[in-house]
């Protein structure tokens, strides 16, 4: 390196930028400029046929306020699904990743495999797989029944629980493996410390080690919550037809209605609202501080 | 490490103070700790006296850490009792115990400012929070630490995290203070400023210090009294001067500072003195109960050998030819080999009035009777000096558990 | 990521062969499936076009080796290929991506306005499709001369008004768009549409979320036919389905994935395609498949060539191929739709007599006469009605 003399100085200090152009490059291509496209489209009126179409950028604000006066249901209904089912995977997430990178011992990785165990199995099976569990002439609603469980309408399958359902089980390991990543990291002195301080282990818990898993809380629940709002699947396959979300609304208008201008709105409006919860939550969690 | 130039003196009239009669704050009775099928902590049994500076001094894996966190609940004895101010505490759990530690590698909390680390402790103790702050800020000044507490711990240096870890656990007014090798992770000069700012802090507030550490000289320099431990046992319990001069076993002497430890056999004892055979000649050194019979090991410190070229021999002394000779700046360290082919080491001052030597002289070496002493067992196979590597324990210590 | 529907459809029938007898399911995999809505796949649909590709007029005679041929999944048997490629030496290169009609013209859309090849010569897809392909004149003429089982085409298809010399298409199947039932949860035999909005199967009732599949039927009960259809007709269709799911009367609205529901004793009534029923009474005996006394629809997927063929002679032999009587017996006796091959059913005598007889590939004239076709619509009635129904659907 030495030897390049003044050429190898120059080089080694645009190094570090020269390593992250394939990465810009491929934000760029694959995401920036697909985006300003649907910005476009989203503000466009298609002049041409439905098949043919010919798009014109005419500042076509309607789409928007279309996409929030036709579909405030389902937007509202997604928000309510993706954070009831993040609540719930938080509640189970938290202490499975605890126990997973505490009390495990050498059951660590085991445990660890089992929670991405899924993830070798296609999205679309496992949430056919719970069809067949759920089903009205299952085992599960045999068993409530026999323990006069009350069910809507009388099933599991096809109610919004078995969405929200779904939408937990189906996102529990986002959830899992960054607020085990985070409490890995507590060193278990730390918690020693607490108990050394008159901390009984709750206020150990709570004192120490929840603050400093917050960053994997964090992570987790947006990395739950964000794709679970806009899902559709989950929804198409153990909702009823009373349950579409904004994901089934977008893929509708996309590829039956092909009203493209419309389903660009919409998914821009659901990234915006995303966004913006994301940027809340944020703020309320105070993130920041905790790096 | 070498450098036995320390007095202890001072501290051996303190622990005379502290110790004598009073009841022991912290005692141990028959403690044995077992993991799985390793024995870390064997049968140990002390006490240790109110106000007392004590440490546990042993190289890694001597179950020392093992000890100190029985003592502050994070282990529970496999059997044996701990008691504090002379209540059980052996299934109690570290939160209703009033000992508190200072960890290895401080332990701050990282999300909370230095102010806040301190109150912990009184707020767990549902101290009001204004209470608890004053007393944090009290404390905070005592370790030097004001115009920090604002700060969180990473934006500290290991120097002033170490004080914040001090004051956290002093805040509380702890029955004892346990401190894990708590200044290892300190550079040489930070380390020796801190020794002498924890013994006057231990003086200000009059607190019993329970110290682990692997590094003899800290231990000499700070304690009143030295556990020596190994392989889960102590090994011997006094004051820094009984240690260093009067070692008990093998190991402890070969632990403390440097040590000739050559194989003998006992051949006689009378009048307060024993005979033995060393070095290819006969040797006496003082006796008492304990001596041993038989096979042993006589031990005679280097800075206690005297080399002497000229002498027409004064008992008792022994021929050696001189093999290396090394200039380490207050001291000559003299290699010489004996008649039997073992090592003698000879730590020479430099005012010493010693002729020009060059290995391949031929010397006479000596020592006064009461110099040397005997050992029961044979020395160990390796070199005194190999018997720790710092770093290595260092490793050792902060090792997963 | 429509790739994913491939790979559903490859994993759909392994959960089906293992987890049930049934070895496929009909024709397709599932519906509205996979897809997902990205800012990268509607960008896809770019914003302006020039070149149309093809025309009307002659059709370069392309030929080549191999040929590629789109198709919807498990709507072949396992010999027709082999045997096809014996005869003519070509290679075939058979995919099965078509899962859905619109989801298919979503992905063909753009490359074809562009004259660009879409990795198929031959394809297969409902007639709909097909009247909107050849309106787009997206489709190319095949040379009938080179087609002499041509002749062989069933009277009642070979003139459909969107293609009425079947210079572009050749149909591959038919069947009927109706009602399956489990006789076991009704207790009783299903005759008429009402049975969907009747209130004793609340809950347990599936409908098609396709428009002209849900809502023909609809029409037809309330109407008596699907001529002159206007508006207002689906409107008020349209209208009696948000009526009976607002009040938890629907289950869920469905694609292909109907049988699952089906089959698991979820679902007591559905809108069904014909093709399914004999299968998913392996897997539930007590299913029954019926042609409402109002009416149901009958469909053709047909094959059909792009302008971008790049073998136009192949198609054309494999189009021959699968024309032959014997080849087509063979055929339908694994798919189980209406072939539309008039002499399918004397050589299927031959093989399975009793498939020979089963109504629902051998329609008799009784039968016959309660299959409607959907009307073909303008783009605007077209976009109009679906935006309609997809109301219902998608709220």
């Amino acid at each position: 390196m030495r030897g390049t003399a003044t050429g190898g100085a120059k080089r080694s200090r645009s190094a570090p930028y020269l390593l992250g152009l394939p990465a810009l490059a491929y934000l760029g291509i694959f995401f920036v400029i697909p985006l300003v496209t649907l910005l476009k489209m989203s503000l466009s009126t298609n002049v041409g046929s439905v098949y043919e179409p010919t798009m014109v950028l005419d500042w076509h604000w309607a789409n928007y306020s279309d996409a929030f006066s036709s579909y405030g249901a389902q937007f509202s209904r997604s928000f309510l699904y993706a954070g009831i089912a993040t609540v719930l995977a938080l509640l189970l997430g938290y202490p499975l990743a605890y126990v997973i990178a505490f009390r495990a011992g050498r059951y660590k990785n085991l445990l660890l495999g089992l929670v991405i165990l899924p993830f070798f199995v296609t999205f679309l099976v496992r949430t056919l797989a719970w069809k067949t569990i759920l089903s009205d002439t299952g085992w599960v609603v045999s068993l409530f029944d026999l323990l006069h469980v009350p069910m809507p309408d009388g099933r599991l399958l096809s109610t919004s629980w078995a969405v929200v359902f779904g939408l937990t089980y189906n996102f529990l390991p986002f959830m899992v493996l960054p607020i085990y990543v985070s409490l890995e990291k507590i060193e278990l002195s730390l918690v020693d410390a607490a108990k050394d301080l008159y901390s009984a282990p709750w206020r150990a818990f709570r004192a120490v080690v929840l603050p400093l898993s917050l960053p994997g809380v964090f992570a987790g629940t947006l990395l739950t919550f964000i794709p679970a709002a806009g899902d559709f699947i989950n929804a198409q396959y153990l909702g009823s037809a009373q349950n579409a979300m904004i994901g089934t609304v977008i893929q509708k208008q996309f590829i039956v209605v092909k009203d493209y201008p419309a389903a660009a709105a919409l998914s821009f409006v659901l990234m915006a609202m995303i966004l913006v919860g994301v940027l809340v939550y944020a703020r309320v969690l105070g993130t920041e501080e905790l790096t | 490490m070498g450098d036995e130039g320390v007095e202890p003196e001072e501290s051996a009239t303190a622990v005379a103070a502290a110790g004598a009669g009073s009841r022991d704050t912290i005692e141990l009775d028959r403690v044995t700790k077992t993991f799985g099928d390793q024995i870390a902590v064997n049968d140990v049994g002390f006490g240790i006296a109110e106000g007392e500076f004590f440490s546990l001094l042993g190289p890694s894996g001597c179950g020392k850490t093992t000890t100190l966190r029985m003592i502050a609940g994070f282990e529970v004895p496999t059997s044996g009792s701990i008691r504090l101010a002379g209540a059980d505490v052996s299934h109690v759990p570290p939160y209703k115990r009033n000992v508190n530690t200072v960890f290895q590698h401080y332990a701050l909390f990282p999300h909370m400012t230095v102010r806040n680390n301190v109150a912990f402790g009184p707020r767990s103790k549902k101290v009001p929070k204004a209470d608890a702050r004053s007393r944090a800020d009290e404390v905070i000044r005592v370790v030097r630490m004001e115009d920090f507490a604002d700060r969180k711990p990473g934006q500290l240096s290991g120097g002033q995290q170490q004080r914040v870890a001090l004051a956290r656990a002093l805040v509380n007014y702890p029955t004892a203070l346990l401190l894990d090798e708590p200044l290892g992770a300190l550079d040489l000069k930070l380390r020796q400023a801190m020794q002498l700012e924890l013994k006057r802090i231990q003086r200000e507030v009059g607190i019993t210090f329970v110290y682990v550490t692997h590094d003899q000289e800290e231990a000499l320099t700070m304690s009143d009294r030295i556990a020596v431990m190994s392989e889960g046992r102590v090994e011997q319990i006094g004051s820094p001067t009984e240690i260093y001069d009067a070692p008990a076993t093998v190991f402890v002497a070969g632990f403390i500072g440097q040590a000739n430890l050559w194989p003998c056999t006992v051949v006689g004892a009378r009048n307060g003195t024993t005979s033995v055979e060393a070095l290819g000649a006969t040797l006496t050194a003082p006796s008492d109960e304990a001596s041993p019979e038989g096979e042993a090991t006589l031990m005679v410190r280097p800075e206690r050998v005297r080399v002497s070229a000229t002498d027409p021999r004064p008992a008792p002394g022994v021929n050696a030819t001189v093999t290396d000779l090394v200039f380490q700046g207050p001291v000559i360290r003299l290699a010489l080999a004996a008649a039997d082919g073992s090592e003698i080491v000879a730590h020479v001052g430099s005012d010493h009035d010693l002729p020009f030597l060059r290995p391949g002289d031929e010397v006479t070496a000596s020592w006064d009777t009461g110099a040397g002493r005997v050992l029961p067992g044979r020395p160990p196979a390796m070199d005194a000096d190999d018997y720790f590597d710092e770093e290595l324990a260092e490793d050792w210590e902060s090792a997963p558990r | 990521m429509t790739d994913n529907r491939e790979l559903e459809a490859l994993v759909r029938r392994q959960l089906q062969a293992s987890w049930t007898r049934r070895g496929f399911l009909g024709r397709a995999g599932l519906a509205a499936g996979m897809l997902a809505v990205g800012p990268g796949v509607l960008a896809a649909c770019g914003s302006d076009d020039d070149s149309e590709g093809g025309g009307d007029g002659e059709t370069e005679r392309t030929e080549s080796d191999t040929l590629r041929i789109s198709n919807w999944p498990l709507y072949i048997d396992a010999e027709t290929i082999p045997a096809f490629q014996d005869e003519t030496g070509l290679t075939v290169e058979y995919t099965e991506d078509v899962n859905d009609n619109e989801e298919y013209f979503a992905k063909i859309r753009e490359p074809l306005s562009r004259g660009q090849d879409i990795g198929a010569d031959l394809f297969i897809v409902t007639d709909f499709l097909v009247a909107r392909l050849i309106e787009l004149g997206w489709l190319a003429e095949y040379d009938s001369a080179n087609v002499p089982n041509k002749a062989n085409l069933v009277d009642s298809l070979a003139h459909v008004d969107y293609d009425p010399e079947r210079k572009y298409s050749l149909p591959w199947f038919s069947g009927f768009t109706a009602m399956a039932y489990n006789i076991d949860l009704t207790g009783e035999e299903i005759t008429t549409t009402e049975a969907l909005f009747d209130p004793k199967y609340r809950g347990k009732v599936t409908m098609f979320s396709d428009m002209r599949d849900a809502l023909g039927m609809v029409i037809l009960m309330d109407k008596g036919s699907l001529d002159d259809l206007t508006e207002a007709d689906i409107q008020a269709a349209a209208d009696r389905v948000a009526a009976a799911k607002d009040e938890g009367q629907i289950r869920r609205f469905t694609g292909n994935d109907y049988g699952d529901d089906l089959v698991a004793g979820n679902v007591a009534v559905c809108q069904a395609y014909s093709g399914d029923v004999a299968q998913l009474q392996l897997d539930n005996p007590n299913l029954r498949f019926v042609l409402p006394e109002t009416g149901g629809l009958l469909f053709s997927d047909n094959m059909v060539m792009p302008t971008t063929t790049e073998n136009i002679v192949g198609a054309e032999k494999w189009m021959d191929f699968v024309y032959d009587p014997a080849n087509n017996a063979r055929l339908t006796a694994e798919v189980q739709f209406i072939p539309p091959v008039q002499q399918t059913g004397e050589e299927l005598e031959k093989i399975d007599p009793e498939l020979a007889a089963n109504p629902l590939i051998n329609p008799p004239e009784s039968e016959m006469a309660k299959a409607f076709v959907f009307p073909t619509l303008t783009e605007e009635e077209e976009v109009t009605y679906t935006d309609i129904y997809t109301q219902v659907t998608a709220s």
